[in-house]
This record gives structure tokens, C-alpha cells and sequence, in this order.
């Protein structure tokens, strides 16, 4: 115990000693900037976007439809997959948070996991915005990374930016919902990783709100990894820290931050979280030619979370709903046999002799 | 030599029993399989409904719901193709048992029986409704039918000028289904009995799955399969029924209009002993229970079939064996049939 506790003091005494020179973390970010908000749709029920999608080689009828001329004279419409997209933003908090692009000198890497552990293609847009862009085929959770080092001082610093993004839709079924279980991470693609754990009925339509309580789990090389600092911040401005624990984790519990009266409430409105995770590991490691002491980690992750159910389905309105209909039913239809008794003798059938 | 006692066999064998027993392991598949990492499509023509968290695959009609809810442009573009994609899927399930889909599988079915069996067992009596009523009611499938393909395509398209639906009202057969409601209190899970507060739409459709949910269990209890006579997916069904493998076959001149196999059929189809003149007589009610092929005293008039073989036939030894008084084959259609002279002059 004496141990761990050590650990945890030498870190935060090192975070603190750190915290001078420490990086504004940049991270993928699942809100468009107001300058893209007209090229971008929500994805369904889902906290991501997609680009609207537009035709190849396609002119546009009087009506605004897309179609392409075929051979025969007919019109055909052609479409290109389905882009989904992630800003790149950078700061501590939702709140003060920009939209960035990377700058072309720095080294990174991108990587985008298919939920079958495939590597699959990922680019990085840089526009008037800057976005990352990709395809999501399979059910399951992709996951994507956005890796990038930078030397100062004795510290190498590891920005993680990273997000897991549910790819479903209803439309092909949900045969495959338990695929929505598995938290896939990969130590190849970096050594230290934060996972959210899985509620154990989760499925495609999972989506946390307000109320929950989530569980974050720290890895170093895929063990678990405790003493690590994560700060979540909210759209709201609340904002919380912590440790994880001798199991790794870190539970938080989303407050609820969205009022409203029940005529005009949204229940699919979206707030959205921010966290970020510190950690500071005593490591002789060379970079570029440099050596290094120490390697700061910084992983970021974002996802949002949904007005409670409480704010809008009632369980006991449910229940006397369902026992008003009841008692009328069993009322009715005892009248109706009592009814038919009289004029007309009721048909009954004999399965007492059983 | 051998191959005709096998034949005899099958047809001097109590179906219903077999029933009873495929229908249970039924049940546990699809309710549970899904906890046993069992996955079965999601196109499937039974309600194997994925609100219930155990549940293994899906039920159609939901497929069809989220698929029509789109504009015209995308159902008749190329994603219009997966449409017709998962109706081929829903088809080459359905072609195996055809409507034995709805007696021998259907989780929903099921329960219908088993609220039979406690009504039996605690000695209420039950009803049927009368050749009007029958009829009448017997349409409302087909409106519900229509309604959960209507609905869907009136949220993205406008018809006749007319303003477009609610978003709220996307599924709106699942939102009044009892299998949303009650078959995932088998799971423990009691999250679908609630009121939703969002909109007056969906207070309107969560209060009346509800209420339907309610006389689910009322009706079931009164009459034997009460909700299956109004279930769309029947009626979905029974639009291809004809291409169907599994086959109830009437040979109409060998019939006696005794009236057996009507007087055991649980939804009270009169046709089954009436109509001599159809070859192929499944009815839209039909759940293919076989019952009536067990309860037919002719040799032959009642067979079920699968392409041209014959795979059960009504026997009279077959029939004398199961109402025949011989304990080891008493089922429970056997008062049914023995006070089938008590019930005609009722
Ligand atoms: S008719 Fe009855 S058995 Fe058939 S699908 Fe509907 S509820 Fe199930
Ligand atoms: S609610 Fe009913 S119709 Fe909808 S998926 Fe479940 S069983 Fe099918
Ligand atoms: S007609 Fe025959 S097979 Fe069909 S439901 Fe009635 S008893 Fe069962």
C-alpha cells in the first residue's frame, strides 16, 4: 500500500513540477465549428457527423436532386461513401477550446481501428477547417488515434488524442448488438491508452445521460495502470478530478446540467465532456537524437452524454396506465359474458374433466 | 418395410407434445440465446424482439419500420436495393415453415399458450367470437399492417400536400407492441413500462402500448391466442404463404365435415372443416399447430407437406391413438373433441 502511495506522491509532485511548461492538449472533437455546420449532418442517433454526401460527376436538377447521365439516356444517382469527421481542437476545457489545424511540420500519426481490429484508412483534411476524415463500414466501435511528440527539456511529451466512435445502424439489423461489448485497445499503437469500460447490457443504443456513472480505466502496455490524473470538464463549464485507482479506474458520475420544461425538453440533446488524462512516467528514452528523462502522456478523449430518461419517462405513470387498462379490460369482458348470458346462452366449453 | 413404419410413427405421434417442447426451447433461444452469444438474423419473421436485451436476433417488422423511414429519392435509389435485400432475407426464413414460424417459434406465440395452459389449469372457461365478429376483426391485421408501412414513409414524404408526420411517430407499431413491453420482464429488464413525457405523440403511443400490453394479457387469458389474430407479422406472412415450403393440404373428398379440426384449432378457423374445394388451406389466422391434422379421424384429408412429401397425415389410427382414451396419448385437445357434440349444440 505504502508503495502505491509513494508512486502517487512522486507523481503528483512531478505533475506539479511539470505542470509549468505542460501542453495544451489537442483533441478530436465530435462538435462542427460553425463555419462547417452547413456541410455536416448529424449521424442519426449518434454523437458524430458525416459530410453531406455529394454526387461524382453529377449535375443538379431544378428540384436540387443529383443525377448522372447514363448511356442510355437514363439518369442514375451516384454516390459517394458515406465521410465521417472529427475536428481537431486544442485547450484544457470544452469552454475555451479552439479549432486548430496541424501545423505541417510537425510528425504525427493517425490511426483508425476497425472494430474487427483491421487497420483502416484515415486522413487528415487541412482546409479553411481542419478535420480528420474516414469511413465507417463495420458494426462496432472504431477507434482513432492521433499520436504526436514533442521534446522540451528533459520531458517528451505524448499527446494522445483519441476517440471511439459507435458505428450501427438500425437499418442493418441488430443481430450483431453484442459487438457493441468488446473495449478493443492497442498497446502496439500506443503503450499507454485510457478505455471506457462497457455497462454490462450495453448495446448499439447505449448513450449516456445525465446521472450515469461511467468507468475509465487507465493502461500501461494493456495492464492496468493506477495513479494516473484525469480531469473531465463539461460544455457547462463543471469539471472534475481524480486518480484512478489500484484497478486503474476512475468513475465519474455526469451531473445533470440541462433544464428545461418537459413541452420543449430535447431528449436527444447532446452535452458534451472533455477528458484528459496526465501521466508522467520516469523513463530514459531517446527521440530525434535527443535523450529524454521523463515522458509526459496526455491522452484525450470526448464523447457527450443525453438528458436523463428520469427528465422524461415516468415508470410509475407507466405502471398505473398499464393497470387502469387492466382492470377496465377484466371489467369489460366479464360484462360481455354476463351480457351474452342472458339473451343468448353463452358458449362454454367443458375442460374441467382434466 | 421400414420406411412405412416410420411413416406410421409420425403419424400416430402426439404433435402437440413435440410442439409444447419445440415452442419451449424456442422461448429460451429467443429470450435468452443472446446472454449465450447466439446471434440469428435480425429479418426474422417472428417477434424476436430486440428490446429485450437477451434476445438473439431480430424481428422484421422493425427492420421494415426503420427502413421505410427514409424520402422517396433514397428508396428508390440504390440503397433502396437493401430494402428488398432484407425482405429476401425475411423470405428465405419464412419459406422453410411458413406460418409453423408462428406455432412452433414466435416467443410472443408462445406466451400465448402458456396463459392458455394457467387458464386451463385454474378452470376458467374460455371464448371465441362469433362469424361476424370473426370476420371483422380479423381485418384489423391487415390495417395495422398498413399503418406500420404508411406511418414511416408519412415522416419523410409528404402524401397528398398533406403535412409530414412526427419523428416521433418513427416505429409506431413497436411503440404499441406488446412483445416490446412484456417480453423483457423475462430478462428482469422492466425499462419499457414507462410513459414517455417528450412529446404528446409519444405520451399518446407509450400510454397505449401499454394499455395494449394490458389486454394482452387479459385477452390471452380469455381466448387462446388472442393477440396472434391481430398481429401484423401474420398478415405480413400470410401475403407469401403460397411460396411457403411447409404446406397444410386438404383433400376435400375425403373430408366428413365432422368438424374436429375446428373445434380444436386455437384461433377458430371454420374453413379448415367448411372449404373442401382448397387444395392449400392455410388461412391468414393459421399458426400451422397442426392440431387439426391430429383431431381428423379420415385417412388423408388433412396432410402437411413439404414440397411433394407427405410429412404428416390425419390417420384414424393415428386419431384413435391420441383420443382414443389410451392414457400414454391424452392431450389436452382431447375434451375439445369428445364434447364436440356438447359444444355444437350450444
Ligand atoms: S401471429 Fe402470433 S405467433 Fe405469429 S408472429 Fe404474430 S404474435 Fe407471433
Ligand atoms: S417491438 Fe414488436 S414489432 Fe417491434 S421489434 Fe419488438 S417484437 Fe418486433
Ligand atoms: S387451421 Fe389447423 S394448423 Fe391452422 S391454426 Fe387451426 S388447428 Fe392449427
Amino acid at each position: 500500500m505504502s508503495r502505491v502511495l509513494k508512486n502517487q506522491i512522486l507523481i503528483v509532485f512531478l505533475f506539479f513540477s511539470f505542470q509549468a511548461v505542460s501542453q495544451e492538449p489537442i483533441w478530436f472533437s465530435n462538435q462542427p465549428p460553425k463555419s462547417m455546420e452547413k456541410v455536416v449532418k448529424a449521424s442519426g442517433m449518434h454523437r458524430y457527423y458525416s459530410l453531406q454526401r455529394t454526387s461524382r460527376k453529377t449535375k443538379t436538377t431544378n428540384n436540387g436532386k443529383k443525377y448522372k447521365k447514363t448511356k442510355k439516356g437514363k439518369t442514375a444517382y451516384k454516390r459517394s461513401a458515406t465521410k465521417y469527421v472529427q475536428w481537431l481542437r486544442k485547450g484544457n476545457s470544452i469552454k475555451e477550446a479552439t479549432y486548430i489545424c496541424f501545423p505541417d511540420s510537425t510528425n504525427y500519426r493517425l490511426k483508425l481501428m476497425s472494430p474487427t481490429g483491421k487497420e483502416e484508412p484515415i486522413s487528415l483534411e487541412q482546409n479553411k477547417t481542419c478535420y480528420v476524415k474516414f469511413e465507417l463500414n463495420e458494426e462496432g466501435y472504431y477507434n482513432a488515434y492521433l499520436i504526436f511528440k514533442k521534446g522540451q527539456q528533459d520531458t517528451l511529451y505524448q499527446n494522445i488524442a483519441k476517440a471511439e466512435l459507435l458505428s450501427h445502424s438500425c437499418r442493418n439489423g441488430h443481430h450483431k448488438k453484442l459487438e457493441a461489448r468488446p473495449v478493443r485497445y492497442y498497446p502496439e499503437i500506443t503503450d499507454f491508452e485510457i478505455i471506457r469500460l462497457r455497462h454490462p447490457h450495453e448495446d448499439y443504443h447505449y448513450f449516456a445521460s445525465s446521472g450515469d456513472t461511467e468507468t475509465f480505466k487507465a493502461l500501461m502496455n494493456g495492464k492496468p495502470l493506477p495513479g494516473v490524473k484525469i480531469t473531465i470538464n463539461t460544455e457547462k463549464g463543471w469539471s472534475k478530478t481524480g486518480f484512478t485507482d489500484k484497478n486503474g479506474e476512475f468513475k465519474i458520475q455526469f451531473l445533470q446540467d440541462y433544464f428545461s420544461n418537459w413541452q420543449e425538453l430535447d431528449k436527444r440533446k447532446i452535452h458534451y465532456y472533455m477528458l484528459k488524462a496526465d501521466y508522467i512516467q520516469p523513463k530514459d528514452i531517446q527521440y530525434k537524437n535527443k535523450d529524454y528523462k521523463y515522458v509526459h502522456y496526455i491522452l484525450t478523449m470526448s464523447d457527450g452524454y443525453r438528458p436523463s430518461r428520469t427528465m422524461y419517462a415516468s415508470m410509475v405513470w407507466g405502471l398505473i396506465v398499464f393497470l387502469i387498462a387492466m382492470i377496465i379490460s377484466i371489467a369489460g369482458i366479464f360484462i360481455y359474458k354476463e351480457r351474452r348470458k342472458r339473451p343468448y346462452k353463452e358458449i362454454k366449453f367443458n375442460e374441467s374433466n382434466n | 418395410m421400414k420406411k412405412i413404419n416410420i411413416k406410421k410413427y409420425i403419424n400416430n405421434a402426439n404433435v402437440s407434445r413435440f410442439r409444447f417442447w419445440i415452442q419451449l426451447i424456442s422461448f429460451f433461444i429467443f429470450v435468452y440465446g443472446g446472454y449465450f452469444f447466439i446471434e440469428i438474423g435480425s429479418r426474422l419473421p417472428i417477434f424476436s424482439c430486440p428490446y429485450v436485451p437477451g434476445s438473439p436476433g431480430g424481428c422484421y417488422l422493425l427492420g421494415v419500420q426503420h427502413e421505410l423511414n427514409s424520402t422517396w429519392h433514397t428508396i428508390f435509389s440504390p440503397r433502396g436495393i437493401s430494402i428488398l435485400k432484407s425482405l429476401g432475407i425475411f423470405l428465405l426464413f419464412f419459406i422453410f415453415l411458413n406460418k409453423a414460424w408462428c406455432g412452433f417459434v414466435c416467443p410472443l406465440g408462445t406466451l400465448q399458450d402458456w396463459i392458455t395452459r394457467l387458464r386451463k389449469s385454474l378452470g376458467f372457461s374460455f371464448t371465441r367470437y362469433d362469424e361476424m365478429s370473426f370476420k371483422r376483426l380479423k381485418v384489423i391485421k391487415y390495417i395495422l399492417l398498413a399503418l406500420l408501412i404508411l406511418i414511416p414513409l408519412a415522416i419523410n414524404n409528404s402524401f397528398f400536400g398533406l403535412p409530414k408526420l412526427s419523428h416521433s411517430m418513427h416505429t409506431p407499431f413497436c411503440k404499441i407492441c406488446p412483445a416490446r413491453t412484456i417480453l423483457p420482464l423475462f430478462n428482469g429488464d422492466t425499462s419499457q413500462i414507462y410513459i414517455d413525457f417528450t412529446d404528446t405523440t409519444t405520451i399518446i403511443l407509450t400510454s397505449l402500448g401499454l394499455m395494449v400490453a394490458a389486454l394482452f394479457l387479459v385477452g390471452s387469458f380469455v381466448k387462446k391466442r388472442f393477440f396472434c389474430f391481430f398481429c401484423p407479422m401474420s398478415a405480413l406472412q400470410f401475403l407469401f404463404s403460397k411460396i411457403g415450403l411447409l404446406r397444410l393440404i386438404k383433400n376435400g373428398d375425403k373430408c366428413t365435415r365432422c368438424g374436429n379440426c375446428s373445434r380444436v384449432c386455437d384461433v377458430g378457423i371454420t374453413e379448415i372443416a367448411d372449404d373442401i374445394l382448397s387444395k392449400n388451406i392455410i388461412k391468414d389466422d393459421c399458426m400451422m399447430c397442426l392440431k387439426c391434422v391430429e383431431a381428423c379421424p379420415e385417412e388423408g384429408a388433412l396432410k402437411v407437406k413439404v414440397l411433394n412429401f407427405d410429412i404428416f397425415s390425419a390417420t384414424e389410427e393415428g386419431f384413435f391413438k391420441r383420443y382414443g382414451g389410451t392414457s400414454k396419448f391424452e392431450t389436452s385437445n382431447k375434451d375439445d373433441v369428445l364434447n364436440s357434440n356438447k359444444n355444437k349444440d350450444e
